[in-house]
């Protein structure tokens, strides 16, 4: 009983982690169609900014986490104005080749400032005793904040007056600029709004892997695959795609091994395209 | 007799002016004397420069090991060169960085090959990158010192080893875990050869010493979520966990491994642990308890230490704490120096002979001999244990501990005997 439980709990960790590592790619490349191939360096900033706040002593956790979003919303501005705004229409390939040398570019200035083997910070102490199993806090909480950033996120899409220019936006850049949206100041606010999502990932992964320069780049593959088997719903369908994907490897590493677990996501997330080649939301009605 | 040789031997170049002729002919003159003179000095003085070389990773993933190492290679030639040089000549480095690729080694050691003045390469940091390198160097007839700790079944007449390998570290850790924690071991490894091998040897050792295996797992090395694995310790509920694991991605076991709370009653021993400064990136509550084996540590009391530490940090200032690697770069290349001047020469066969004589050098690791049979050095394992303020505490130090010439359970190697004439590695059978 006590073991059912905690590989449950162990798996929405799991899901919860996939989750909050491509939300922010879901954004930027599920909605606005942008390759960003520095979403991991992103990811790598946010983990940085709050491990280095926490450390100072400056604040608690939970506010360094918030800053370190919004320190990654800055070099997001910095990005678009710089990189992507005069990409914006061009070919995919464009933007993958300016991000993935700013990649480059950010991992190096990462390891000249932190060097390769930095100081980190612990979770938060605690953890719950389950009959013979004992799970950290921190652990438990990621699922609920996933769900809550994602719920958050549907609403700001689904019922604000900037969730819809967005949507438009990326949709039909032309046909809501004839309406009268500004587009262009609309792709600033989205593609930063993804970058400052990256960044929050990041920042919440930091109490539970060692931050180091090239951590963002073990997460980059699978946000990219959660991403596209999500499919054109960029939340719900990437919220699906961290379940199934995240959920398969956790339950298949309990039972086999971690090397099994990564398999699995592999073979589903290659099944699935596939079969549903435009992702799992492929059929739904909705688009967010 | 040297001037009318001089003007038949400028006359057939068939110059085109009589004036040609004459400076030719000069010039041969001032040629032919300094030949003479250097003819009547030592051979070794001929020439310029010794040149040298090491391969490591100084940027991408591995650069966490590389960029030390090659700080270490700039600072032992260095010191090399302002103690008179080897055999009265300079050493001069040349440095490839290997960028973390696997396929850079074999470039890089074409390049090597291809360069005849290039004496010896110090160099490589994974299993996986000499292989990559090594069977290009030894065809070629270019010396290889190794310098990281590795799972061994390296077997080449060409190649030295100076980090220990899986029995020297793994003997005494699960030696002093059985005394100290219990009896029943879990292994967590990095699944790729090293980790392999070296669970191999933990099943092995653990067995002899009347222990048991409750579980082992490989870890893919990007891995860095470990809730199942955590989930799977707390089932088998074992006293120790040897931890083979390797890298950046990996040291999130040992974080989400205490923020479960297991490190207040499960003891981890690894060998491996420490390598990357695993110890700077966790707290000390989440690396409390860690035991770990190595030959070297910033903190050894010997002379030679204490002066290699002090010059390491003035030359880099930013640099974290020397770990083991380095430190093996730096006896690498004095063990090298003294192999040479024994032999008197850079030729490889004779520097090789020197090696396996045994000439013991006192380093920054205390006394190290190299070993003629596994071209392995004879080294001090020390046991240590991370403290408050995140440094290596030694709690007990394993004087000369010989390493192994055979792999578990396959075949041996013995570079004076039956594999003289080998170059090659001897694959565990698992």
């Amino acid at each position: 009983m006590d073991t059912a439980v905690v590989v449950i709990l162990s798996a929405l960790t799991s899901i919860a982690i996939l989750l909050l590592t491509s939300l922010g790619l879901a954004v930027v490349f599920g909605l606005m169609r942008i390759v960003n191939m520095a979403h991991g360096e992103f990811l790598m900033i946010g983990a940085f900014a709050t491990t280095t706040l926490v450390r100072s002593g400056a604040m608690p956790l939970w506010m360094a986490v918030l800053s370190a979003a919004a320190f990654c919303a800055l070099i997001g501005v910095v990005v678009e104005v710089a990189f992507i705004r005069p990409l914006h229409g061009r070919r995919l390939i464009d933007t993958l080749l300016a991000t993935f040398g700013l990649s480059l570019v950010m991992y190096q200035i990462a390891v000249d400032i932190f060097g390769t083997a930095s100081p980190g910070i612990d979770a938060p102490p605690g953890w719950l005793q389950l009959g013979r199993y004992s799970v950290s806090y921190y652990s438990l909480a990621l699922p609920f904040i996933a769900v809550v950033v994602t719920l958050l996120l549907y609403l700001l899409f689904k019922s604000t007056r900037y969730g819809l220019l967005a949507r438009a936006a990326a949709q039909d850049a032309e046909m809501a600029s004839a309406l009268g949206v500004e587009v262009r100041r609309v792709n600033l606010y989205t593609f930063v709004l993804g970058c400052a999502l990256a960044g929050l990932g990041g920042a919440l992964l930091s109490p539970v892997v060692a931050v180091s320069p090239g951590v963002g780049q073990s997460y980059i593959g699978q946000a990219f695959m959660t991403v596209v088997t999500g499919g054109p719903a960029f939340l719900l369908g990437t919220l699906s795609a961290s379940a199934l994907l995240g959920g398969v490897a956790n339950v298949i590493s309990q039972f086999s091994t971690n090397m099994w677990g990564l398999t699995g996501l592999l073979l589903v997330a290659a099944v699935l395209v596939r079969v549903l080649p435009r992702g799992l939301s492929g059929n739904w009605s909705r688009q967010l | 007799m040297q001037i009318t040789n001089g003007g038949k031997g400028s006359g057939e170049i068939q110059p085109e002016s009589a004036d040609q002729f004459k400076s030719g002919r000069r010039n041969f003159l001032r040629v032919a004397g300094g030949l003479a003179f250097v003819r009547a000095m030592p051979s070794y003085a001929v020439g310029g420069p010794i040149h040298v070389a090491s391969m490591f990773d100084v940027t991408g993933g591995l650069s966490i090991y590389g960029l030390p190492e090659m700080n270490v290679s700039r600072m032992a030639i260095d010191h090399l060169n302002k103690s008179g040089g080897v055999l009265g000549r300079q050493l001069q480095l040349h440095e490839f960085d290997t960028q973390s690729k696997i396929e850079l080694y074999s470039r890089y050691a074409q390049e090597i090959s291809a360069n005849d003045d290039i004496a010896v390469v110090v160099g490589c940091i994974t299993g996986a990158s000499r292989e990559a390198a090594r069977p290009i160097l030894s065809k070629n007839g270019k010396l290889l010192f190794f310098p990281s700790v590795d799972e061994g079944g390296e077997c080449d007449k060409y190649t030295f080893m100076q980090g220990t390998d899986c029995l020297q570290m793994e003997t005494p850790l699960v030696n002093w875990a059985m005394k100290n924690a219990g009896k029943t071991f879990y292994v967590v490894a990095a699944d790729y050869v090293y980790g392999h091998v070296a669970t191999a040897w933990t099943k092995s050792l653990v067995e002899k010493a009347g222990g048991s295996i409750v579980g082992v797992e490989f870890i893919p090395l990007d891995v860095s979520d470990f809730g199942a694995t955590i989930r799977k310790i707390q089932t088998a509920k074992p006293a120790v966990i040897m931890s083979n694991l390797v890298g950046g991605n990996h040291a999130a076991f040992y974080r989400q491994f205490a923020a479960a709370g297991l490190n207040r009653s499960i003891r981890i021993v690894s060998p491996s642990f420490g390598l990357g400064n695993e110890q700077l990136v966790l707290t000390p509550e989440e690396t409390k308890g860690i035991v770990v084996a190595y030959s070297y540590f910033e903190s050894l009391d010997y002379p030679e230490n204490k002066a290699f530490v002090s010059n390491y940090h003035m030359a880099y200032p930013d640099a974290g704490p020397l770990m083991d690697l380095p430190a093996q770069v730096w006896i690498g290349w004095h063990q090298w120096k003294a192999a040479v001047e024994k032999a008197g020469s850079t030729d490889i066969d004779k520097v090789v002979n020197a090696m396996e004589t045994g000439i013991p050098f006192q380093g920054p690791s205390g006394k190290v001999v190299m070993d003629p049979i596994s071209h392995r050095n004879i080294q001090d394992v020390n046991l240590a244990t991370v403290n408050a303020k995140r440094e290596f505490e030694i709690l007990e130090t394993q004087r000369q501990v010989r390493p192994s010439a055979t792999v578990v359970g396959s075949d041996s190697c013995d570079l004076v005997g039956k594999d003289k004439n080998s170059h090659r590695m001897i694959l565990p059978k698992i």
